[in-house]
């Protein structure tokens, strides 16, 4: 049974379609990527999943529905996320946001009625991601990068099993976005953690996904294996199209 | 104001940091002694009593409506409602159906915390600009109201005079003799203190000042919006009604005048004043005001006016407060005294460093 | 019956002027971003202003009040614009810092009228005396002078707002700050333009229900409140939904005040309040309430 299903999921604002009638499926322990130019609907998608949107259509995970469910209940359900512009909580240190991540995450059920139990200990996860030396850092006092990896520690905190990296190269140098892509592989591979992520970077997401999306205008364009699609001349044409505008 | 709150002291897993001595409970503290040791310093000052009675029951209003405001993000205007209906529940209670005086405390309490609730429901749904729409609406609904609800019981125009006061063993407490209305105040002040203290220094302490920092972030990592802005509003409804209920024992009066806008401007001042979401600061601010209102009597229409251009001044020129500009003398001297001070103290007592 | 419909009338009168206290008030957050809890007062200001000229210290007509107050009440919104509000735009909890400061301002503004003119009541004669027999109706002059003053400065509004260079502009700030900032609109200007125009209706609301109302120096925050339930009533930063919410709840208030005595005119509309919110959390035609 697939991970993740949407079926015919459609949110509107106002007149507009933001997602129109989308359908997917996803399996367990798939790099799942989505690409599209910017108001394509990408975050949208992200925050239907992740239940701050309630749309029309159906979501569900490993057959169970989850569309209806607030935000809090879908991440106790093992869906975890990270922002566009990471806005870790500005008050508290590096270790504190993870850990609000670590008990309020893990507090309710997995699908399956069990209890996870959570990480007592938090200093694998901060190495993991390479924030070690800067956990009683006070966030405010961080740059990006480290806003970006202390947002996606926090989520990884909460014992997700599938987690959604919205735009998690975006706005950070070269170097920062080879680590962050080696970061996202080992997720995939040493933890077994399903992925999806929206990325702009199109050498990025042939190089990590298995299969790819293409948004446009709030619906499917493609679907499939990556270097098929990022060579359909209607994805190209979208892709430069939409860059223009 | 929001870069500005002290951080959180506590969180999951290190939570005997609550107990652990600092500035927020070393303050808190010194204040309760000192009041507890006052009434032998002052003896039979009935006047300066009374001014202290009366601070206490609104420093305990002050802090809870910041645990709201300064810690929560929660814009609740309607504050002052919660007092007037706990004071009006636990005197209807007493003076129309013949209650004991005692029970009024609990009434008070439970009124609070249903209407809070009750107002919560709707309005944190809604985006926060909503809610200090609907509070303040609230709150200068209820006057009219009160006075229109002479069929209930509230007394109309000219509310309800005189409220049986307390009786302990027999003995009715009479204004003539402050000092055991003193400790009762005091032991309420300080329950509030208490429980405020706590509900910030805590696991769910954590939780709504995560939500306050950056609220889609905290629900994206398992925090229910809903479950815990409603906790809050009832936290702070409770011991605003409850206060209420005792101020309607004490002064043996209340009425729609509670709800007038010199109450409600007070308490603003009060709150600026020690420093929003600067725990303990309002209710420091509490005495600060009652005793400078006090000083101003003689200037009578104009202390409305200086209050109002209070407010407006310390919004623009010190939004930190008293407490904030402890923070700034004590971040100064620890500058001076080099960074390993300030590295040793935990992190909760220094301020992140400035941009 | 037939007095039924004179009351009805009086709603549509006063429904009309309380649109133009609300719509300054839901333009002022709507574009600015401002919740101005002064408002109230700026409509006390209006109605003192207006005896001032009228009748405390001088006897002018109402026409050129109208012509002297109104700029005064403009550049009084810019003032407070310019100077308070503002230096807090670069503060991160700009929403919760405007809604204290503009209250305190309505304190400070409120007794400053009550330290000049003292606490008694004052009232504005009636623009017009007499009234006129149409149909077997009887409307009284007031009435109709009212209904055409507040008629104009609504049709003025629209037309400024839908034609000239600075209404285009307001109208683009409100619907994307960035954005219009980007194209080169002077936002500041723009904050401080709409300010001055919210405090001018409020002014010009506060001269034409003055005659009907006592005034008292705290007497805005009724206004004030009125002004808010209309707003939630209709939905925040709604022009439609302000209209309807104007018209519904100044026809209640005829009916309240002529069945029950204006003092339960207040309970009612928060119970209609309650009830619109109940069905439509966001108010009548508020998009969408919740954030995000």
């Amino acid at each position: 049974m697939a991970l993740l299903t949407l079926e015919h999921v459609t949110q509107r604002f106002g007149a507009l379609a933001a997602v129109n009638d989308l359908s997917f499926e996803l399996e367990e322990g798939e790099v799942f990527g989505i690409a599209g130019p910017n108001g394509a609907g990408k975050t949208t998608v992200f925050n239907l999943i992740s239940g701050f949107l309630h749309g029309s259509g159906r979501i569900l995970l490993d057959g169970k529905r989850i569309d209806g469910l607030p935000p809090h209940r879908v991440t106790h359900l093992g869906i975890a996320r990270t922002f566009q512009i990471p806005q870790p909580f500005q008050s508290m240190t590096v270790v504190q946001n993870l850990r609000i991540g670590e008990y309020y995450g893990s507090q309710g059920r997995t699908a399956d009625g069990a209890r996870r139990a959570p990480w007592k200990d938090l200093s694998g996860l901060i190495e993991f991601v390479g924030l070690q030396g800067k956990e009683d850092r006070p966030v405010s006092s961080l740059k990006l990068y480290d806003k970006k990896l202390t947002v996606l520690a926090s989520a990884l905190a909460t014992r997700p099993r599938l987690v959604m990296l919205d735009e998690a190269l975006g706005g950070l140098s070269a170097v920062e976005a080879e680590l962050s892509l080696a970061l996202l592989q080992r997720l995939n591979k040493e933890w077994g953690l399903t992925v999806i992520m929206i990325e702009h970077l199109m050498s990025a997401l042939t190089r990590s996904c298995d299969r790819l999306l293409i948004l446009n205008n709030g619906e499917a364009l493609r679907l499939g294996e990556p270097r098929a699609v990022v060579e359909d001349p209607a994805v190209i044409e979208c892709l430069v199209g939409g860059k223009r505008a | 104001m929001k870069r500005d709150r002290t951080p959180v002291a506590a969180l999951p897993g290190d939570r005997p940091k609550a107990l652990r001595f600092n500035r927020q409970n070393g303050i808190t503290l010194g204040l309760v002694v000192i009041l507890a040791l006052l009434p032998l310093a002052l003896g039979d000052s009935t006047y300066t009593m009374r001014l202290l009675i009366v601070s206490m029951i609104w420093g305990g209003v002050a802090v809870a409506w910041d645990l709201l405001l300064g810690y929560a993000g929660i814009f609740n205007l309607g504050q002052i409602g919660f007092f007037a209906l706990g004071a009006y529940a636990s005197a209807m209670l007493s003076q129309n159906a013949g209650l004991n005086p005692w029970w009024g405390l609990l009434a008070g309490a439970a009124v609070g915390a249903v209407l809070a609730v009750l107002l919560g429901l709707p309005s944190l749904r809604m985006a926060g600009i909503y809610i200090a729409l609907l509070t303040l609406a609230f709150y200068e609904v209820l006057g009219p109201l009160l006075t229109v609800g002479q069929a209930v019981g509230t007394g109309g125009k000219r509310g309800i005079s005189p409220i049986e006061p307390y009786s302990i063993g027999g003995h009715t407490l009479s204004s003539g003799n402050q000092v055991p209305w003193f400790y009762l105040a005091l032991g309420l002040f300080v329950l509030c203190l208490v429980v405020c203290y706590f509900a910030i220094n805590s696991r769910f302490g954590a939780s709504f000042i995560a939500l306050h920092d950056s609220e889609q972030f905290a629900q994206s990592l398992g925090i229910s919006r809903y479950k815990v802005s409603l906790l809050i509003v009832a936290i702070s409804g409770t011991l605003t009604g409850l206060m209420g209920a005792f101020y309607a024992h004490y002064t043996g009066v209340v009425s729609p005048r509670i709800l007038g806008l010199e109450v409600f401007i007070y308490l603003v001042v009060m709150v600026l004043l020690g420093g929003v979401g600067k725990f303990p600061g309002p209710a420091i601010g509490a005495f600060v005001v009652i005793f400078v209102s006090d000083w101003l009597r003689a200037f009578e229409n104009f202390r409305l006016l200086i209050f109002g251009a209070l407010v407006v001044a310390l919004v623009m020129l010190a939004p930190r407060g008293l407490m904030g500009a402890l923070d700034s003398v004590q971040g100064f001297v620890h500058h001076r005294r080099g960074r390993h001070a300030a590295a040793e103290a935990p992190a909760a007592e220094t301020d992140g460093p400035k941009p | 019956m037939r007095e039924f419909i004179e009351v009805l009338i009086t709603g549509i009168t006063i429904g009309i002027v309380y649109f133009l206290v609300a719509v300054g008030f839901t333009l002022c957050y709507g574009v600015g971003r401002v919740l101005n809890y002064s408002y109230g007062s700026f409509f006390t200001w209006g109605a003192y202003l207006a005896w001032v000229l009228a009748v405390g210290y001088s006897k002018l007509n109402y026409v050129l009040v109208f012509v002297i107050v109104l700029p005064i009440m403009f550049f009084l919104g810019v003032a407070v614009d310019q100077v308070l509000i503002r230096p807090l735009r670069k503060r991160p909890e700009f929403d919760f810092s405007v809604i204290l400061v503009t209250l305190g301002l309505a304190v400070f503004l409120d007794n400053l009228v009550l330290v000049i003119f003292g606490a008694r009541t004052k009232s504005l004669p009636e623009f017009l005396t007499g009234s006129v027999k149409l149909g077997g109706f009887t409307i009284s002059w007031q009435l109709i002078a009212m209904f055409i003053f507040a008629l104009v400065v609504a049709v003025v509004l629209f037309v400024f707002m839908a034609r000239t260079r600075t209404g285009m502009s307001m109208r683009a700030v409100a619907q994307d700050p960035t954005g219009a900032r980007i194209v080169g609109i002077p936002l500041f200007r723009v904050f401080a333009v709409t300010f001055g125009i919210s405090t001018l209706l409020c002014g010009a609301g506060g001269i034409l229900l003055a005659p009907r109302f006592f005034m008292t120096p705290t007497g805005g925050w009724t206004f004030l409140v009125k002004a808010l339930i209309i707003v939630i009533a209709g939905g925040l930063g709604s022009l439609r939904g302000t209209l309807y919410a104007s018209f519904m709840l100044g026809i209640i208030e005829a009916i309240v005040g002529w069945k029950l005595g204006l003092l339960w005119v207040m309970p009612f509309w928060f119970l209609v309040l309650f009830l619109v919110l109940l069905v439509k959390p966001a108010g009548l035609f508020g998009a969408t309430a919740r954030k995000g």
